[in-house]
């Protein structure tokens, strides 16, 4: 079982709320479309996404309901909730500061 | 150079960013706080559902790789195969999405619970045994406890307890003369403290006392006679300063308290009454407050009744009515308000917030040391100081006289509880043992030991709550036994043995200490199983019970001990009984009428005893009637100072009695010479008296004692008769010396009774009652017991330590059987197939049986041995509480000895001939 230790810590999360915040999903969905989006360069497994799922539903940030998918296939869709849309603002803020540090640190010459 | 400033620099950042999160998202805190709370409260309630849902998520996302598969060309078999690869361990997902969940915590404390408490039902036998012995020990502690607890811990049902300070004053050297106090104690230092002062001191402190919001007094008066609608009785009141209730922060139910307007020397006499009393006197009709009673003849004004929960000030809480001080002249006109020479009030008083105490205690010496300088008085010592102590339990000084005993007791329980913990912790062991196999497969699926142990602890905690809520019931049940003895034994001392959240705390607390204690070892041993080679053989663990041997032989021991305790104690009270009183003590009756507060005095006193008398034996079945001032063994006497005309005066202080006429003859006291007090020693005739024996020899050692003249004070007595000695105060000292008065020439203002009968003396109470109202129906008969009641409250103590350590004893002795019994069960049982072998190769029953109790008997003689000198060495530091019975008192030794070898070898003797019924081709088999 691969977990998510190729990820920055708690950059599933976002990532999954950024995602979320397109459209509400389901988990087959969800993993297809991170494949998608971050093709090679980001390896999530589809073991660590649900546990991650479930998380953020527990902590009130997304929320799911059982709905009937464009194949007529009973599914469980993911959407974000009002706390999960504030979540991610704040969440973006924090890692565009993180990522703008950190590439600064990258790039520095030596002096 | 560089490189560590970039890393400073990198470090720098992050902490920046670290710190900076959190803070942005506080605004909203408080809203996504509950909405986090409210969503995982779902969670916990809906776990059923998350599995499920979880389930069936599960199964969609590999039907829909699957289908993906399929479409993107490959063959059905090979695209189910590539979603399963995809997706990972099914389960493994599933229990990260559990483990992460913000209520595994609780559920798996539930689970822990749940298992445990089934785990436990399944072998009643085990829990039950562990249960009992645990609720055994503890509630018996949990009883002396609330009995300490009463005595010393809990604070006074008042406003705020800890302000109050009660005041008491110390003295090297102390001379005291018109004192009248409830006890003195040594101090430290070497002097000695005492609770009383004059009430010209308290009201010097009370206007001139510094730091104190109110310094209150109050002085109780044992026994006054009150003529309510439900008719005469003696009642203990306490005379309280105006401002008592003010100061003692408590306020009545009904009415209003004493108040300073009360305390004036022209106020109308009033009073106010405990709940109790209003409950016996007026059966709580709320009418009673403004109506009036007669107090000492005296009419008092009922103006408030105190709450069910009020408590007073003294040691027992024995006053049922207070009256103000103002009430004293006429009450108690022997012990004057403005006196500085008669002691007798006890001060307490409650600090003003933020008070300076040692300024406060300053002020007082200074005062006090006024009072001690008054010209005339009796009283002297030195290097005097006042002492401000808490006061939030009232004066401590009786209350840790009181305790004394009680520690002893907790000596004894909390050996009790040693014992039952030693069978715990055998139980468990031993448990621990029989789930070898248990543990085993369960550590080879996998389980942590840190698991292994939880669910151990969590057994544990169980049997905790379980013992110390059943401890809890004994205890009441207890206390509903032993109430009863104590309030006989004692009138109006009212004992606390309420279960207040300290003592609750206690129980559960010593509960849950005892069995981590004892839950703990057999834990970590069992959870140190080996899987493999706790499944391929059985007996793996705990290869030999040296810990199981030495728990029993100690359990042993402390039975012993407490037996020993419990036989001398038993021996001690046979021995008292067994003491000659030198009366006699059949079918005597008796009573105590007090006609003085009824307005009676001379001639008139002596008549009505006279026409009592002569009434009183005119009841059939009535052989005999006496009176004197005071009753034998009560524990007390009077006693007086006595010169010989012409003699140095002996240091010595005779026993004093007034007596009815022909009281010798009716008490069955042997007049050896000259003749009893009779119906000629009237007030017109020379004063006579009758000495004992002991006076006799003490006094008049080699002379003929009759006609001899004794002065006591300024009063001349001849000698008249010599009788027999007899015990007056108690049953544990020599007959002292001692003389009696004529009634007629002293007149007693109260007298004790004693009416001999040929029936059952109990029998003749109502007629007695009769017989007293018709001479004068306002005067109360009281305290009627017979001799034997008598006798028995003298030795309340010993009786009351006699059952309870001989309960202790038993109880030590029945969970030592248990412990034995298991221990024997269990190692006869790892022996089955040795028995077997031994049997199959010729052993005889006998052989087998023999080989089994052989074990108990070395273990019991060893915990008997050193039970027996650990016995002897406690009994020697108790030895003062002994009477005619030596620490090392063979019969009592050898006696528990012999209990314990007989339940020894019962215990031993069912698992003996278990083991000896074993069929050894059986046994050899199942190896």
């Amino acid at each position: 079982m691969t977990k998510p230790t190729d990820l920055v810590q708690g950059t599933l999360d976002l990532l999954l709320l950024k995602l979320l915040a397109l459209e509400p999903m389901n988990g087959w969905s969800i993993s297809q479309r991170l494949k998608q989006v971050s093709s090679e360069v980001l390896q999530v497994s589809d073991g660590s996404l649900y546990p991650a799922l479930y998380k953020l539903e527990e902590k009130g940030l997304i929320q799911a309901e059982w709905r009937v998918t464009e194949n007529n296939r009973r599914a469980k869709f993911y959407s974000l909730t009002r706390l999960g849309r504030s979540q991610l603002e704040k969440e973006k803020e924090t890692w565009q500061r993180l990522s703008a540090a950190i590439s600064y640190v990258v790039g520095l010459e030596k002096a | 150079m560089a490189a560590p400033v970039g890393g400073d620099l990198l470090r720098g950042w992050f902490r920046e960013s670290v710190i900076h999160a959190p803070s942005t998202r506080e605004n909203t805190a408080v809203t996504s706080w509950l909405s986090v709370l409210r969503s995982r409260l779902k969670f916990l309630l809906r776990r059923k559902r998350f599995e499920s849902d979880m389930d069936e998520e599960l199964r969609l996302h590999l039907e829909m790789q699957t289908q993906a598969n399929r479409q993107s060309g490959m063959p059905p078999e090979e695209a189910r195969y590539a979603a399963l690869r995809q997706l990972g361990h099914l389960d493994g997902i599933k229990e990260t999405a559990r483990d992460q969940r913000g209520w595994i915590w609780l559920e798996t404390t539930l689970r822990d619970i749940r298992y445990s408490a089934r785990s436990l039902g399944s072998s009643p036998v085990f829990t039950g045994v562990a249960v009992l012995s645990l609720a055994l020990g503890i509630g018996a502690n949990t009883l002396i406890f609330s009995l300490l607890n009463g005595l010393l811990f809990r604070s006074l049902p008042v406003q705020e307890p800890v302000e109050l300070r009660s005041i008491t004053w110390v003295g090297h050297n102390v001379e005291t003369g018109n004192y009248r106090g409830s006890g003195r104690r040594e101090t430290a230092s070497g002097g000695r403290a005492f609770p009383v002062f004059p009430y010209a001191t308290y009201r010097d402190f009370r206007d001139h006392g510094t730091g104190f919001d109110q310094l209150f007094a109050f002085s109780s008066l044992p026994s006054r006679r009150a003529v309510t609608p439900a008719g005469a009785s003696m009642v203990p009141v306490l005379m309280v300063s105006g401002n008592f209730f003010k100061g003692y922060g408590a306020d009545v139910l009904v009415g209003r308290p004493i108040s300073t307007q009360d305390d004036r020397p022209d106020a109308p006499l009033t009073a106010v009454i405990t709940h109790r009393w209003w409950e016996r006197q007026f059966a709580l009709d709320p009418a009673a407050v403004g109506q009036q009673f007669s107090l000492s003849g005296l009419n008092f004004t009922i103006v408030g009744i105190l709450g069910p929960d009020y408590s007073g000030p003294l040691l027992g809480d024995p006053a049922d009515v207070y009256v103000p001080m103002s009430a004293q002249p006429q009450l108690d006109p022997a012990w004057p308000l403005a006196s500085y020479h008669h002691w007798w009030v006890e001060i307490m008083g409650r600090l003003a917030p933020g008070a300076d105490e040692q300024q406060a205690q300053a002020v007082l010496e200074v005062l006090f040391k006024r009072t001690l300088a008054a010209p005339g008085g009796k009283t002297k010592a030195s290097k005097t100081h006042v002492l401000l102590e808490d006061g939030s339990r009232g004066p401590l000084m009786l209350r840790e006289r009181a305790a004394r005993p009680v520690y002893v007791l907790l000596i004894a329980v909390a050996l009790v509880l040693l014992v039952a913990c030693a069978n715990l912790a055998s139980l468990l062991l031993a448990r621990g043992t029989s789930r070898v196999h248990e543990y085993a497969v369960r550590t080879a699926l996998g389980a942590s030991r840190g698991c292994l142990i939880r669910r151990c602890l969590t057994e544990s905690l169980l049997l905790a709550l379980a013992g110390g809520s059943f401890g809890l019931a004994f205890c009441w049940i207890a206390k509903r036994a032993i109430l009863p003895l104590l309030s006989s034994a004692t009138f109006d001392f009212h004992f606390d043995l309420r279960t207040d959240l300290r003592v609750l705390a206690f129980t559960f607390g010593l509960s849950l200490v005892t069995v981590l204690l004892f839950g703990l070892v057999p834990a970590f041993r069992t959870s140190r199983i080996h899987p493999v080679s706790g499944l391929k053989d059985r007996g793996a663990v705990g290869r030999s019970p040296r810990l199981g041997t030495f728990l029993v032989t100690a359990q042993v021991a402390v039975s012993v001990v407490l037996l020993v305790g419990a036989g001398l104690i038993l021996r001690t009270l046979i021995n008292l009984r067994a003491v000659d009183p030198g009366f006699d003590t059949e079918n005597l009756l008796l009573f105590d009428i007090n006609p003085g507060e009824a307005g009676y005095s001379g001639i008139r006193l002596a008549d009505l005893y006279q026409d009592l008398t002569q009434s009183l034996a005119r009841i059939p079945g009535v052989s005999s009637v006496a009176f004197s001032n005071l009753a034998f063994l009560t524990g007390g006497y009077s006693a007086a100072g006595v010169k010989i005309p012409g003699r140095p005066v002996l240091m010595l202080s005779p026993g004093q009695l007034s007596v009815s006429d022909s009281f010798f003859t009716a008490m069955r006291i042997p007049i050896l010479l000259g003749r009893e007090l009779d119906a000629r020693d009237t007030s017109s005739a020379s004063q006579s008296v009758v000495v004992n024996q002991s006076f006799a020899r003490t006094y008049f050692p080699d002379e003929n004692p009759i006609g001899k003249i004794i002065m006591v004070g300024s009063e001349e007595y001849s000698i008249i008769g010599i009788c027999r000695d007899s015990q007056i105060q108690d049953l544990r000292q020599a007959p002292q010396p001692a003389f009696f008065h004529a009634f007629r020439q002293t007149y007693p203002e109260s007298v004790v009774f004693a009416v001999r009968s040929r029936v059952s003396p109990s029998s003749l109470g109502p007629a007695i009652r009769r017989a007293v109202t018709c001479l004068d129906g306002g005067i109360p008969v009281t305290g009627m017991r017979t001799q034997a009641e008598q006798i028995d409250r003298l030795l309340m103590l010993e009786r009351l330590f006699a059952g309870l350590c001989a309960t202790a004893g038993l109880v030590a002795l029945l969970l030592s059987a248990i412990g034995l019994y298991g221990l024997i069960t269990y190692t006869a049982g790892r022996r089955t197939s040795e028995i077997g072998l031994r049997m199959a190769l010729g052993a005889r029953r006998s052989n087998v049986i023999w080989s089994v109790i052989r074990q108990a008997l070395i273990m019991t003689t060893a915990g008997i041995v050193v039970g027996g000198v650990t016995a002897v060495g406690v009994g020697t530091v108790l030895s003062s509480g002994l009477y005619g019975v030596r620490p090392s008192d063979p019969l009592t030794l050898l006696g528990s000895a012999a209990l314990l070898l007989a339940v020894a070898i019962a215990a031993a003797a069912v698992p003996a001939r278990r083991a000896a019924r074993i069929d050894p081709l059986t046994a050899l088999r199942v190896e």
